[in-house]
């Protein structure tokens, strides 16, 4: 099959969806925060990958999210001031960390994959709070000082630059559809079913699940190392570990197994965090992993498909597309 | 450095990995029976901590306030088994590692609410509240207390599992829950107490170790995952596998706060990340 007729058979008016949707959410929030819906909406999808497709939770792409972050902003400041360098760096150093850790946490399935993944996570915040500081600014996050404009990749015009984001992140999305749709993916449903008749087709389960682990890796750092370009800046948050239940969050409330879920997860949950600081000022983080914790149980307990789902069963006779699990 | 000090971290590292076991156990047995990652474990724990800073502060007594916390912890994972983890028993086991983690992270924010942000602190009771000293050795009584109250009570589960109907029923229970069932066990209520058990076991570490930390929101979520630690490491069933993989993480945190204090408990999880490149059924697991 052609390149060309691949690209057809992905489902491009959702992708469009998407990107409309984004080309239109700056005239109603500030950028800073549109860029955040989106950039979170990516990770939560690269999360999925691993979780709604191939059905292995990941405790762990805080740590993908914020090593693309810090090794952008760590590039920026100590490497070189050339954005598609150091965007290169962050990306190089999240797929680094995930093909380090990959065939440890790979070793076995489901409580195994997620804890290991964590435990790594808090390795790398302690390795990051603490030993690296003079690199990483410790838990004050580190603010890039030194960026050049590249090309398209203007700095000094934010507008600018946020639509050469979007369009980054349309090409992103495009490729997690190729993928998905790829042969691969649909191995990486397999092996969520049984991995030994995926071993019997003649493929290995192992490297199938770890190469999709590198793709999301990918695709985590991309996101981190973005957002940090775009905000020049790179917190200690983006690696902690409670981070990893706000993805969870994003991505089941919006619908796992489905590609516009995540973004709608990712809507919500920065419409609920920035809703309580206005609500409850400064000190509304302390409550809001609470809230979040109680709204994951609900949804865990009862309504397992996720938003998504729910507005699809009204738009179906309009509008036929496939949540694919 | 001298030997003394040596000596001293050697002794804090076996007294804290004897907790850390007898943390570890209760999470490991709930694993066993009910199939459920318990992630809640450590909201006990933390649970139990707080609990017994504020019995100390109306009772001013260790002990008594030692039975309150672990009372009051057993009390609420009735509850909290009762409208949450009843749902996910036999249900995917990414089921209750989401929900389970919410959980802990409600029960942190709670903590935040009531006790607020700033790190607490208790005093063991007097008598223990001494050191040992001989020459440049130095070593608090409470380790030592620890110690012996850790592996006393590592004894006790062991009569439970081993020796008593009910240990049975659970070691039966981990095998083949229906076959257990026809023979006119009611298998819920046996979840509920293995539940309630280990959650009182976490809450008692928590009273325990409370002496010799900070008492902090944020301890819930460092244990839970030292318990992991220490199970892949001693292997999902074993009790004293589990013992033994508490002392080595033990150990390698008390040598690594010589080192680098700050990257402690992190060396907890390169130590369990070797076991599981080397020998993923862990040290006496069966598989």
């Amino acid at each position: 099959m052609s390149f060309a007729k691949k690209i057809m058979k992905i489902d491009l008016p959702q992708i469009a969806g998407v990107a409309a949707f984004f080309c239109i959410l700056p005239f109603f929030l500030p950028r800073t925060l549109s860029i955040q819906v989106l950039f979170y909406g990516l990770l939560a999808l690269a999360f999925d990958i691993m979780y709604g497709y191939g059905h292995l939770l990941s405790f762990g792409h805080a740590l993908l999210f914020g090593a693309g972050a810090y090794g952008a902003a760590i590039s920026f400041n100590f490497l070189t001031g050339n954005p598609i360098a150091s965007i290169s760096v962050g990306i190089a150093f999240a797929v680094v960390i995930a093909a380090l850790i990959g065939p440890i946490a790979l070793r076995k399935r489901d409580p195994y994959f997620s804890l290991v993944l964590m435990a790594f996570n808090v390795f790398f915040y302690q390795l990051f709070v603490a030993p690296l500081a003079p690199w990483t600014g410790s838990d004050m996050g580190l603010t890039i000082t030194k960026i050049e404009s590249f090309g398209i990749l203007n700095f000094s015009n934010k507008t600018f630059l946020y639509y050469t984001m979007i369009l980054l992140s349309i090409v992103l999305m495009i490729l997690t559809k190729l993928f998905m749709k790829s042969r691969f993916g649909a191995l990486l449903v397999a092996t969520s079913e049984s991995e030994r008749k995926v071993e019997s087709l003649g493929y290995s389960s192992f490297r199938v699940k770890y190469y999709s682990l590198l793709f999301s890796a990918f695709l985590s750092g991309i996101s981190g190392a973005l957002f940090a370009t775009f905000l020049g800046y790179s917190g200690i948050d983006f690696v902690s570990p409670t981070f990893n239940i706000m993805i969870v969050f994003i991505a089941l409330i919006g619908g796992s197994g489905t590609f516009l879920g995540p973004f709608i997860g990712s809507f919500i949950y920065l419409a609920l965090s920035y809703s309580l600081t206005v609500v409850l000022g400064w000190h509304s983080s302390v409550y809001l992993d609470g809230i979040i914790g109680l709204v994951i149980i609900i949804v865990m307990l009862r309504f397992r498909g996720g938003l998504y789902r729910y507005l699809y069963k009204v738009v179906k006779d309009v509008y036929v597309s496939e949540p694919i699990r | 450095m001298e030997l003394g000090y040596l000596l001293q971290q050697t002794m804090f590292g076996i007294s804290i990995g004897l907790t850390f076991s007898m943390i570890s156990i209760g999470f490991s047995i709930t694993f066993g029976l009910s199939r459920i990652i318990n992630l809640a474990h450590g909201a006990f724990y933390a649970l139990g901590a707080y609990f017994i800073f504020s019995a100390m502060m109306v009772f001013n007594n260790y002990a008594f306030s030692l039975l309150i916390a672990v009372a009051g912890v057993g009390l609420i994972s009735f509850f909290v088994e009762r409208v949450i983890v009843r749902g996910l028993y036999g249900k995917d086991i990414d089921l209750s590692l989401i929900t389970t983690f919410s959980i802990l992270l409600v029960a942190s924010t709670l903590i935040r609410v009531v006790w607020g942000l700033d790190p607490k602190s208790i005093s063991p009771p007097a008598f223990l509240n001494v050191q040992i000293s001989t020459g440049s050795f130095v070593f608090p009584a409470y380790y030592i207390f620890l110690a012996a109250c850790s592996a006393a009570i590592f004894i006790i589960v062991w009569i439970i599992i081993n020796k008593t109907m009910l240990g049975r029923i659970i070691k039966a229970g981990s095998e083949d829950k229906e076959r257990v069932e026809t023979l006119g066990i009611n298998m819920g209520r046996v979840f509920t107490i293995n539940y309630i058990f280990g959650s009182m076991l976490a809450a008692l570490g928590g009273g325990l170790m409370a002496p010799l930390m900070s008492i902090e929101p944020s301890m819930g979520s460092r244990i839970v995952l030292l318990c992991f630690a220490v199970v892949v490491v001693g292997g999902m069933g074993s009790i004293f596998g589990t013992m033994l993989a508490g002392i080595i993480i033990g150990l390698s945190i008390s040598y690594v706060t010589i080192l680098s204090p700050p990257m402690a408990e992190a060396t907890a999880f390169l130590v369990m990340a070797i076991f599981l490149l080397l020998r993923p059924k862990g040290l006496l697991g069966t598989g």
